[in-house]
């Protein structure tokens, strides 16, 4: 017997709208990768070729001269790797105090976390630059990774999965003669693989798309960060289009092997617990 | 005792070059695209070499980001000591800036040989914050193949308003309703040269303004007139599209627009076209006027330098003869500031100088002042958002935003 709303026209139709949404979403992503190896006189045509008759391979190559792309690639992996394992750890210790402690001032304390949320970054930047140089860190990896190191909205994602864990598991736990940090280390965090999965996938590709700060704590060129490199190839009168296309394709690979590695927990993640669809 | 202090200070005075030499830190920053980079480093690398004793340190960003990271560094009380900048009064209003008259009298720094009216955009209330680095004159650059293709004669160095704007409709290609060529590109923010070449004005003094005159008829003229270009004859793309399409410089090259009106830092981006190009004088107004932009980036001190008498030593050094001399020579030009100087002048050779030194003298100092960026990003630009999209006059944007303006003047 067929289910009841299953048939063939309306499935069809949803694949149509669906087809649509992947044609939007991955467009720019082809147009990036086209132009990475269109010459330059062709980046701009009309009508505009897809496909170019002449690739340009070498751009591939020019990209390490051009700009010191390599030791960018490298320094964000560094941070980017860095502010993630930062805030799993900082965002999972801090979610268990919310979640599991009791504690007198849990719940206003809680509600100041949470309107750090509140307060767009370019507001703390300057009182977060001022504190970076005086501690000398400009130009180091420090001054570009632990200001990132935690996160209120990583620490709301994990106590709200946190949450989620039934109290009679950490009850028995506790019965078992386990201290906190064995619960936290052996109970609750083999149970959030999930939640953590999505804060990693977050945190990775937030830091690995930022720009302003890097822009600011970097002054040399080797400290910088493949965001700040490539703005560099971004001129006042010209920019070379295809090179920072370029640029952008090997850019966005780490990101979406992060994604491909991450998509199961991340979907999971995002649906799980009193979360809802945020 | 007085003698004995005397003494003691002269004696420590003596000893200071001898500690100076164990070597000063400057920190230089400046933007530029690649093209534009070789002149600062022959400075810093010269400055050195004369200099052993001083260590400097650039910074360099690409204009887009340049002034994000310079306004932060500011506004925290760091930063470079010595720094290239423009809309230098806003800076210079919060304080960020040291005044360089007492070092310029000091040092008998050659401020004379400076256009005296181009020092008043790098100014704030009659004190001098930064030195001029460039003229930022602008001309028309054309594609020579396509005035030969359309059977369009080259200007003559006379071209009127009415002339450009012919020339511009000849030399555009439509295929239907699209055009695969423009005939005219404009930087978005050149219309207030257009304004002064009709007789109008932006403001009733652009340094000190009390009044408000973009609603007057020979600026409202003015302004109408880039708009029709736009809309009505479609020879010119709007500013939107044409960033969208790389900006003017991707256009030309691209050849989809024959003529583009630009600074002299475009030498070097048009160097490779691939056809034969030249460069022509502005336009001139309906009278026979001639303006021209005035006032370009310059080169500032820090107010919280560590060091200033040696930032100063390095500044007097960029921006005086030797410096000037070895940005006029270089390919990616701009017309110099310092052009009272022989040396400078004589330096300067990129192709069409000539072009360019003659323009310079119809300088007109754009409005610059300490809340011109608020004023423009509140209020001029969005009117002239509108006419430059057809859907409002130039009468109705820029008499709608009169008593706002006004008002922000008064302040």
């Amino acid at each position: 017997m067929a289910r009841p709303g299953r048939n063939g026209a309306v499935d069809w139709l949803i694949f149509a709208v669906l087809l649509a949404g992947v044609i939007v979403s991955c467009g720019p992503f082809a147009w990036m990768l086209a132009t990475s190896i269109k010459p330059d006189a062709e980046v701009f045509r009309f009508p505009p070729t897809l496909f170019t008759t002449d690739p340009q391979l070498d751009n591939y190559r020019e990209i390490f001269s051009a700009i010191p792309f390599g030791r960018a690639f490298v320094n964000s992996l560094v941070v980017c790797i860095a502010i993630t394992l930062a805030q799993l750890l900082v965002c999972s210790m801090a979610a268990y105090a919310f979640a599991c402690l009791d504690f007198r001032g849990r719940e206003p304390l809680f509600l100041i976390y949470l309107a750090a949320l509140m307060v767009p970054p370019q507001v703390t930047i300057i009182p977060n630059f001022i504190l970076v140089r005086s501690l000398g860190w400009i130009d180091t990896y420090q001054g570009l990774i632990l200001p990132f190191a935690f996160s209120s909205f990583g620490t709301f994602l994990l106590r709200q999965y946190f949450k989620t864990i039934p109290k009679e598991l950490i009850e028995a736990a506790r019965i078992d003669g386990c201290a906190h940090w064995q619960i936290y280390l052996y109970i609750v965090m083999p149970l959030s693989r999930a939640a953590l999965g999505a804060l990693a996938i977050f945190a990775f590709v937030s830091q690995w798309n930022n720009f302003l700060w890097p822009l600011i704590v970097t002054t040399r060129p080797e400290m910088q960060t493949v965001t700040v490199a490539l703005s560099t190839l971004q001129g006042q009168y010209n920019t070379d289009w295809p090179l920072l296309m370029t640029g952008s394709v090997l850019a966005v690979a780490p990101v979406i092997a992060v994604f491909i590695l991450g998509n199961r927990s991340f979907i999971a993640g995002l649906t799980a617990g009193s979360f809802g669809g945020r | 005792m007085n003698r004995l202090l005397l003494m003691t200070a002269a004696s420590l005075a003596a000893l200071a070059p001898a500690t100076a030499m164990a070597q000063t830190a400057l920190t230089f920053a400046y933007w530029g695209d690649p093209a534009e980079l070789p002149p600062f480093e022959e400075i810093v690398s010269t400055y050195e070499a004369a200099h052993p004793d001083v260590d400097i340190t650039v910074q360099h960003a690409p204009w887009s980001g340049y002034f994000t990271r310079l306004d932060t560094q500011l506004a925290a009380g760091a930063g470079p000591d010595v720094f290239f900048i423009t809309n230098v009064p806003s800076y210079a209003a919060r304080g960020q800036l040291e005044p360089l008259d007492q070092w310029i009298a000091d040092s008998g720094f050659p401020i004379d040989l400076y256009n005296q009216e181009a020092l008043k955009s790098h100014s704030l209330e009659g004190a001098l914050y930064s030195i001029p680095r460039d003229n930022d004159t602008n001309a028309l650059y054309y594609n020579v193949d396509a005035f030969e293709e359309a059977g369009v004669a080259p200007p003559d160095g006379n071209w009127d308003w009415d002339d450009l704007r012919e020339a511009a409709n000849a030399l555009t290609q439509r295929e239907g309703s699209r055009i695969a060529r423009y005939g005219l590109a404009l930087e978005a923010n050149d219309w207030p040269i257009w304004v002064r070449q009709n007789g109008g004005e932006v403001f009733d003094d652009s340094f000190a303004p009390t009044q408000y005159r973009l609603d007057q008829p020979k600026a409202v003229e003015a302004i109408q007139f880039i708009g029709d270009m736009i809309n009505e004859d479609r020879v010119m793309p709007s500013f939107q599209e044409s960033q969208q399409s790389g900006g003017t410089s991707q256009l030309f090259l691209s050849q989809q627009a024959a003529m583009v009106i630009a600074n002299a830092a475009r030498l070097g981006t048009f160097a490779d076209a691939p056809f034969e190009w030249a460069v022509a004088p502005l336009q001139t107004g309906r009278d026979g006027t001639r303006v021209n932009r005035l006032g370009g980036a310059g080169f500032a001190m820090n107010a919280n330098a560590q060091n200033k008498e040696a930032a100063w030593q390095f500044l007097s050094f960029l921006a005086g003869e030797e410096g000037q001399a070895i940005f006029a020579s270089a390919s990616a030009s701009a017309v110099p500031a310092m052009i009272g100087s022989e040396t400078v002048r004589e330096a300067f050779s990129a192709p069409f100088a000539d072009v360019f030194l003659a323009e310079s003298e119809n300088g007109y100092p754009l409005p610059q002042f300490a809340n011109y960026v608020d004023i423009t990003n509140l209020y001029i630009q969005p009117a002239l958002d509108l006419v430059w999209s057809g859907e409002a006059t130039a009468e109705e944007a820029l008499a709608g935003i009169a008593g706002d303006v006004n008002a922000r003047l008064g302040q």
